[in-house]
C-alpha cells in the first residue's frame, strides 16, 4: 500500500479522496492555488503546497508544478480526481517515469478512450454496443438508401466535420432520405467548407444511462450496476440516480456483464464508467462530447 | 468511456455499498479488487442532486460568500461538499457547492426523503441550484421516472408549480 498520496485537484473530489486516505492510514498531500489556501480540502491534509496562481492552467493543469510537489513531499502515488488532469495521458506517463503511481488506468488506456474514434473502435471490437451507422462518408444516393435501410428509420445525417447540429439532418421515412442528405450537404459545405456527409441511427427520446465498471489490470474486472443521468442542462449532469427508475435488474445485469467483460479483456485498471444512449431497451455506446479539455472540472 | 472516478460515484456506492476510491486506490497499490462480481449486490435507491452556485433559472454562476451554511442530514443522507460558512466560493473554478445524496429502499422512500433533504439544506449568501430541486421533485414526470435526456432542456425556467 501506498505511504501518501498527493491529490492533485480541489474541493469536495479532493477532500473525498482525503477520506479515503485517511481509512487506509495513508498519509495525504493537498496542493492548491493561491485562491484555495483556505479551502476545507487543504486543512485536513497532513501537508500542503500551494502550486501556483488561481487560474487553472497556472495551479491544478500545472504538470511540473505537481511533479514538484511530488518531489518535496516524496508521495508515492497521486489521485487525480475528476476533471483537471484526470484524463491526461501524457500525466500519467511522466508520473510513471518518475516512479510515482497514477491512481487511474494506464496511460494507454486514457488514451485510446480519450479519442472519439479510437474509443468507438475499441468498444466494438470488446463488443459493447454502439450507435448503428455507415462506416464512413456516405458518398452516393444510392449508398444513403441503402444504409438507412440497415440501419432502420428514422436515421440522422451528419456532416462528418461538424458540430452544432449544423450539416444535420432526420430522415424519418426513405422518401426523406435524399433531401434530408442533400440539405444536410449544402448546410455543411457553406459552414465547415466540407459536403461530405455519415449517417446513423436517430434516437428521439433516449436516457442517458451509465454502467460504472472497476478493474484491477490483470484481467478481473466486475460492474456496479447502472447510473441513471438524463437530467442534465446544457450537457452538465444535475440528478442523477442509481439504479435508474426504468432499467429492469435483468437489462442491468446484462448491459453490465457486458462492460465487465469488456473490462477484464481490456484488462483495465481502476474506476471507468461506460456511458450509453438508451431507447426502446436498446444501449448505444457514446463518447462524452462534453469531456473536460482542462479549465473547469469536469463531471 | 470515462477512465475516471465520476462526480455521480456516491449513488453507485450507496447502493453497494463498495467504497469506489478505495478499491481505486487499492488496484493501483498492486492489489486485487476487494471483491468478484457475485459479491456485488444491490439494495434500494439512491439520487444525488448538484447544489451548484448558479441561479437555478438562468443557471448563471453565482459566487460569492456563503454567510450561513447547514447541510441536511438525518437517515439516508450523505453531503459531499467542501465548503463551510464564512467560505468564499471562488471565481476561478467550476459551481459546485455540494452534492447531496440520499438513498430509500425503494425510489418511492427515497424521493420522499430527497424532498425533505433539500427543504431542510440551507445555504444562503449566493444563489443556489436548490429551488430547482424543490420544483423538479414535484413534477409528476420526475416523480414516475418518465424523462428523457432533453426533458430538462424543455423545462420552463420558472411558473410551472
Amino acid at each position: 500500500m501506498f505511504q501518501k498520496v498527493l491529490i492533485a485537484n480541489r474541493g469536495e473530489i479532493a477532500l473525498r479522496i482525503l477520506r479515503a486516505c485517511k481509512e487506509l492510514g495513508i498519509q495525504t498531500v493537498a496542493v492548491h492555488s493561491t485562491a484555495d489556501a483556505n479551502a476545507m480540502h487543504v486543512r485536513p491534509a497532513d501537508e500542503s503546497v500551494c502550486i501556483g496562481p488561481p487560474s487553472a492552467k497556472d495551479s491544478y493543469l500545472n504538470i511540473p508544478a505537481i511533479m514538484a510537489a511530488c518531489e518535496i513531499t516524496g508521495a508515492d502515488a497521486v489521485h487525480p480526481g475528476y476533471g483537471f488532469l484526470s484524463e491526461n495521458a501524457r500525466f500519467a506517463k511522466i508520473l510513471t517515469e518518475h516512479n510515482v503511481t497514477f491512481i487511474g488506468p494506464s496511460a494507454h488506456h486514457i488514451e485510446i478512450m480519450g479519442d472519439k474514434i479510437t474509443a468507438k473502435k475499441t468498444a466494438v471490437e470488446l463488443g459493447i454496443p454502439v450507435v448503428p451507422g455507415s462506416a464512413g462518408a456516405v458518398e452516393t444516393d444510392e449508398e444513403a438508401i441503402k444504409t438507412a435501410k440497415e440501419i432502420g428509420y428514422p436515421v440522422l445525417i451528419k456532416a462528418t466535420a461538424g458540430g452544432g447540429g449544423r450539416g444535420m439532418k432526420v430522415a424519418k421515412t426513405e422518401k426523406d432520405v435524399l433531401e434530408a442528405r442533400s440539405t444536410a450537404r449544402t448546410e455543411a459545405k457553406a459552414a465547415f467548407g466540407n459536403d461530405s456527409v455519415y449517417m446513423e441511427k436517430y434516437l428521439g427520446k433516449p436516457r442517458h444511462i451509465e454502467v460504472q465498471v472497476l478493474g484491477d489490470g490483470r484481467g478481473n474486472a466486475v460492474h456496479l450496476g447502472v447510473r441513471d443521468c438524463s437530467l442534465q442542462r446544457r450537457h452538465q449532469k444535475v440528478w442523477e440516480e442509481a439504479g435508474g427508475p426504468t432499467i429492469l435488474p435483468e437489462e442491468r445485469d446484462k448491459i453490465g456483464e457486458i462492460c465487465a467483460a469488456a473490462m477484464r479483456k481490456l484488462s483495465y485498471s481502476g474506476a471507468g464508467t461506460i456511458e450509453f444512449l438508451y431507447e426502446n431497451g436498446e444501449f448505444y455506446f457514446i463518447r462524452n462530447e462534453h469531456a473536460p479539455a482542462g479549465g473547469a472540472s469536469g463531471h | 468511456m470515462n477512465t475516471r472516478l465520476q462526480v455521480e460515484h456516491p449513488v453507485t456506492e450507496r447502493i453497494t455499498g463498495i467504497d469506489i476510491v478505495y478499491e481505486q486506490i487499492r488496484v493501483a497499490s498492486g492489489e486485487k479488487l476487494s471483491m468478484t462480481q457475485d459479491q456485488v449486490s444491490f439494495y434500494g435507491h439512491a439520487i444525488e442532486v448538484r447544489i451548484n452556485a448558479e441561479d437555478p433559472q438562468t443557471f448563471a454562476p453565482s459566487p460569492g460568500t456563503i454567510t450561513f451554511y447547514h447541510p441536511a442530514g438525518g437517515v439516508g443522507v450523505r453531503v459531499d461538499s467542501a465548503v463551510y460558512q464564512g467560505y468564499k466560493i471562488p471565481p476561478y473554478y467550476d459551481s459546485l457547492i455540494g452534492k447531496l445524496i440520499v438513498y430509500g429502499r425503494t425510489r418511492e422512500e427515497c424521493l420522499q426523503r430527497l424532498r425533505r433533504a433539500v427543504d431542510e439544506f440551507v445555504v444562503d449568501g449566493v444563489k443556489t441550484t436548490l429551488p430547482l430541486f424543490q420544483r423538479l421533485i414535484k413534477e409528476p414526470d420526475i416523480i414516475v421516472g418518465n424523462y428523457d435526456i432533453h426533458w430538462l432542456e424543455k423545462y420552463p425556467a420558472e411558473n410551472k408549480v
